[in-house]
């Protein structure tokens, strides 16, 4: 018997803590990290839901959103790799070649 | 039960904050790998296997091999060097009073409308052949578009990680 309650601020600190991350980092590595660290926030709460109304269906969503969470950190990974391949760093404020 | 779920997810609260105050790159990997671990356990804890089993897979077994790998074949002597230990991203107010307002609101909505919800362990016996039935029956035309975005997601990979002259 736990209250859904204590499923959701688990969730949503999880969720926060990712959002401050890739706020105020300003490594790559660090902005992918923060990416995961908030797609496994957003897919403990479709388990917890699925658990709250005795339902699989949540379960099969949090399958998808996994598969998507792999495929978005692979792309990631190829564009850090060109990035480093053609500034020798991965500080994401070289980027920033329109504003200026 | 209780006593499992808060356990674990007291473990991946901490290990998350552990990332926001590390600066080594390594370091910050093997405790995303704590908070993946230790999310595994909440769901076991829940009774939902298949995502507990799934998480640990995917996660540990792909993406954190990915990350480190990728570690391994660039070269980050430089700028791991150039990072000093300042603590100075906490003072940026504007970032960190808008994180903290939007988590206090959350906090108030979470805990007005949510009242009377609870989660118990899920003790049917069935539950992954239940999940495979559903999967392949009445989510079949999802499953085949899970494995298109993964054919996808393998050709735009390699189509942005080439070496061009």
């Amino acid at each position: 018997m736990i209250p859904i309650q204590h499923g959701l601020l688990l969730s949503m600190l999880l969720f926060f803590s990712g959002l401050f991350l890739i706020l105020t980092r300003r490594n790559f590595l660090f902005i992918l990290i923060g990416l995961e660290i908030m797609n496994n926030a957003c897919s403990l709460i479709l388990v917890f839901a699925s658990n709250y109304v005795h339902q699989l269906d949540g379960q099969i969503l949090y399958l998808l959103i996994i598969t998507l969470s792999a495929i978005e950190s692979g792309i990631g990974l190829a564009l850090l790799i060109q990035m480093h391949r053609y500034y020798k760093t991965l500080n994401i404020d070289v980027l920033s070649e329109i504003c200026e | 039960m209780e006593l499992t779920f808060y356990f674990f997810s007291a473990i991946s609260i901490l290990s998350t904050f552990c990332i926001i105050f590390s600066f080594d790159v390594m370091y910050s990997l093997l405790y995303f790998l704590i908070s993946i671990l230790s999310t595994s356990g909440v769901f076991f804890s829940l009774g939902a296997f298949f995502p507990g089993v799934i998480e640990v897979i995917i996660y540990v077994g792909a993406i954190m091999v990915l990350f480190i790998f990728t570690l391994i074949t660039l070269n980050l002597e430089k700028d791991s060097k150039q990072k000093k230990r300042n603590f100075s991203f906490l003072i940026n107010w504007k970032i960190f009073s808008l994180i903290f307002l939007m988590l206090f609101f959350s906090f108030l909505y979470f805990l007005y409308f949510f009242n009377n919800g609870e989660m118990n362990f899920m003790s049917e016996s069935d539950n992954i052949r239940k999940f495979g039935n559903k999967l392949l029956s009445s989510y079949a035309i999802l499953f085949e578009f899970i494995s298109m975005i993964l054919l996808s997601g393998i050709v735009i990979t390699f189509y942005i990680g080439k070496k061009n002259k």
